[in-house]
């Protein structure tokens, strides 16, 4: 069976193409601002040459992500993050037991039990949302590439600090900062932590959290330096698997294909 | 015939149509120029206003979400005209609404604000609660009694106990009587009298109410029961009238249940608030619907009137207010209930003979501070225990529970009591707001999008999909 999983997120779009449980096309591009049904249309259509495949030849395509009801039109159907994310768990890290997936907008965490249900999910409030959009837009400011932002060092405990209770008067600081002409490096590892400080808000409001297995999904894990202050500040391992960044269309994906355990109850019949 | 996805049968409300006119007319008589209109609230056990020949006592809450829930524009209108006068974020959005319109002159419907004379805010601990009516003070010189609401922390202390209950039945007391010496009003003992009796006989039909309303399907929903719940609370109805009316709901809940009559016929979800909803935003009732998910109340309207609580024979009745040492410190089960009881003013007995004034004004304060809306103003304390054990006896799976960015105290501990929610079973998902009355911080595409994401992640599906 062949399947495609769409991921419209806030800052990219990630497409994937699978037949008979093995990824054969991937797909990303930037969101496309407000022609993003035209840009998931491009990446949709590289992600299939990829795979060497015609569009007549996909069964099924599902969509996931912040931005899924603007391609409502390349629908089979529309899946909220939590379960895509859990699917995408299930299948790259099987017995997985937490799952937190960080992307530019959304941090999300999951306590999942042993037959891959969600038992518990804690999404972002406001103030704790858009951590991957803070770190590309800081990365810019600083004139840092994102490969540069990823590997800076840890925050020095002595070190210029950003406020960690908002990104929004954390980059007021950071500008403050630049104002002092504080090397970049320095204070991209403040904003760095600062938004790990933001990340874990949402982690630690899962109440029986079971660590025995967290994996780590979304864009962010692409960021070395991130996923390392993160790692330290919660004193934890974590899982990263390759398909960690397009895990959520892998998600879709997998739903669409029928894959793994049902996510869904089915809803009783009426009574006669 | 059942639709598709509908698991009950289900019917509208008989006693709907009397709520709505019971409701017109409380709004009607404060156009009546023979009273003499207040503002506040003068008690949730006994109306006392209702002794006197003409006085109104008018609460601004239901008239404040009513105006949010039916006109945002208008109700933007007001609450920017209060602003504007330096009343912000930190009182009610209720408020802000209904006090523009003071400050503009015409209500919502374009007729002329009708003016209050005195205020009477209920007392509270609360922050917020506190400044209630002073909008109305400070728009033109009226009197204003704030009864205090005496609290102390640590352990239970008889004594202290006895002296806060004589001080706020002074307080009572005062207000009473400066009331007839300024408006030249003489209050009706005797009528007092018939209050009490009246609202003594209203008490455990809503008990019953509140009991059929653990059934499954849910009888009710939350929706009904916005519009129900503040007859004879904050909307204040003549007693007899208030009688009848929750006999009649009591008459009609009762059948409901008997003939698993449900409120929302995709029942196969309950959930549970802690607090009064967005109001201008209560199309998520619909909208959790769509999943066969239903409301089956809250604090506040199941428990306004009616505290339940499990036995430990696993039956559910009314709550005992039995003494404890560890007044402040209830100690949390492992499941997350507590055992011990919260009592509130043992030297108060529900059932005391009322001959003179002040036994009306000691069984007044009494019975209000023995329970029935404390549980709102012991945050730290009580509310938290008080969620868990409703989530059990209404046998919810899920809660919602609003984080809000201002007005009322209603936050306080939120994320705790989620915890607690949790480690119980149930799933708790949180949105931000402003305040029940305001909008201004409510991403409404932003709360739908979460409401997708919990029911998924709870393994619901849109029934109409």
């Amino acid at each position: 069976m062949t399947t495609v999983g769409i991921d419209m997120g806030v800052e990219n779009i990630k497409i994937v193409v699978l037949r008979d449980e093995k990824i054969i096309g991937r797909g990303k591009a930037r969101s496309g601002g407000a022609k993003r049904l035209a840009a998931a249309k491009a990446v949709y259509e590289s992600a299939l040459k990829e795979a060497g495949l015609r569009e007549d030849q996909v069964e099924k395509v599902f969509v996931t992500g912040k931005g899924k009801f603007d391609v409502e039109s390349m629908a089979g159907d529309i899946i909220t993050e939590p379960v895509t994310a859990a699917k995408a768990a299930e299948f790259l890290s099987p017995g997985a037991t937490c799952v937190f997936n960080i992307g530019a907008d959304e941090t999300m965490a999951l306590t999942l039990n042993k037959d891959a249900r969600i038992t518990e999910m804690v999404i972002n409030e406001k103030c704790a949302a858009g951590v991957g959009n803070f770190i590309r837009n800081m990365a810019r400011r600083l004139e840092l590439t994102q490969e540069e932002m990823g590997a800076v060092p840890p925050k020095a405990k002595d070190g210029p600090a950003v406020s960690d209770g908002c990104i929004v008067f954390g980059e007021l600081d950071a500008l403050n900062l630049m104002n002092k002409d504080v090397p970049p490096e320095e204070i991209a590892s403040a904003v760095l932590f600062t938004a790990v400080i933001r990340a874990s808000t949402v982690i630690k409001d899962l109440t029986e959290p079971n660590f025995e297995k967290v994996t780590l999904l979304g864009g962010l894990t692409q960021n070395k330096a991130f996923v390392t202050a993160l790692k330290s500040w919660l004193d934890l391992e974590f899982v990263i698997p390759d398909e960690a960044e397009y895990a959520p269309a892998l998600g879709a994906a997998l739903l669409a294909a029928g894959w793994g355990v049902k996510p869904y109850i089915e809803p009783a019949s009426a009574v006669s | 015939m059942l639709q598709k996805g509908q698991l009950w049968e289900t019917k509208p409300l008989e006693y709907y149509a009397k709520a709505k006119e019971l409701r017109a007319k409380w709004e009607k008589n404060a156009e009546n120029k023979e009273i003499v209109l207040g503002q506040g609230n003068t008690s949730f056990v006994v109306d006392w206003q209702q002794a006197f020949p003409a006085i109104m006592v008018m609460e601004d809450n239901p008239r404040g979400s009513t105006i949010a829930a039916k006109n945002l524009p208008e109700a933007r209108r007001f609450r920017l005209a209060s602003e504007s006068r330096g009343w912000g974020r930190e009182i009610c959005g209720y408020h802000g609404v209904l006090w523009g319109q003071q400050f503009i002159g015409y209500q919502v419907d374009g007729s002329p604000f009708p003016e209050r004379k005195f205020v009477v805010p209920i007392p509270a601990t609360c922050e917020c609660h506190t400044k209630r009516g002073e909008q109305c003070k400070d728009f033109s010189p009226v009197p204003r009694w704030s009864g205090d609401q005496c609290v102390y922390l640590g352990p239970y202390d008889q004594e202290r106990d006895k002296a806060m209950l004589d001080h706020r039945a002074w307080c009572s007391w005062k207000i009473i009587n400066d009331i007839e010496r300024i408006f030249g009003q003489q209050f009706n003992d005797e009528k007092m009298k018939e209050l009490i009796k009246i609202s003594r006989a209203v008490k455990p039909i809503r008990e019953e109410i509140f009991k059929l309303m653990t059934h499954i399907p849910a009888p009710l929903s939350v929706k009904e029961l916005y519009s129900t719940y503040v007859l004879g609370g904050l909307v204040k109805i003549e007693m007899n009238e208030l009688l009848d009316f929750w006999r009649s709901v009591r008459d009609e809940v009762k059948w409901r249940t008997e003939n698993n009559i449900a409120a929302v016929g995709t029942e196969r979800y309950r959930w549970m608030e802690a607090h009064p909803p967005a109001y201008y935003f209560l199309k998520y009732y619909r909208y959790m619907e769509k999943y066969g998910a239903v409301c089956i109340g809250s604090q506040y309207t199941n428990y306004t009137f009616a505290q339940l609580e499990r036995k430990p024979d696993g039956s559910i009745g009314d709550r005992d207010y039995t003494f404890v040492d560890e007044y402040m410190t209830p100690i949390p089960q492992p499941d997350g209930s507590i055992h011990e009881k919260v009592l509130y003013h043992p030297t108060f007995s529900p059932e005391m003979r009322i001959d003179t004034r002040e036994d009306e004004i000691r069984y007044l304060d009494g019975a209000s501070a023995r329970g029935s809306v404390q549980h709102f103003k012991q945050d730290e304390i009580y509310r938290p225990y008080a969620l868990n054990e409703f989530a059990d006896i209404y046998k919810v799976n899920g809660a919602i529970m609003p984080l809000h960015r201002s007005g009322v105290n209603c936050t306080l501990t939120r994320k705790e009591q989620a915890m607690r929610l949790r480690k119980a079973g149930v799933s708790v998902m949180h949105y931000e707001l402003n305040q029940g009355g305001d909008n201004t911080d409510l991403d409404e595409k932003r709360m739908l999008e979460q409401l997708d994401q919990w029911m998924e992640s709870q393994g619901l599906r849109k029934l109409e999909d």
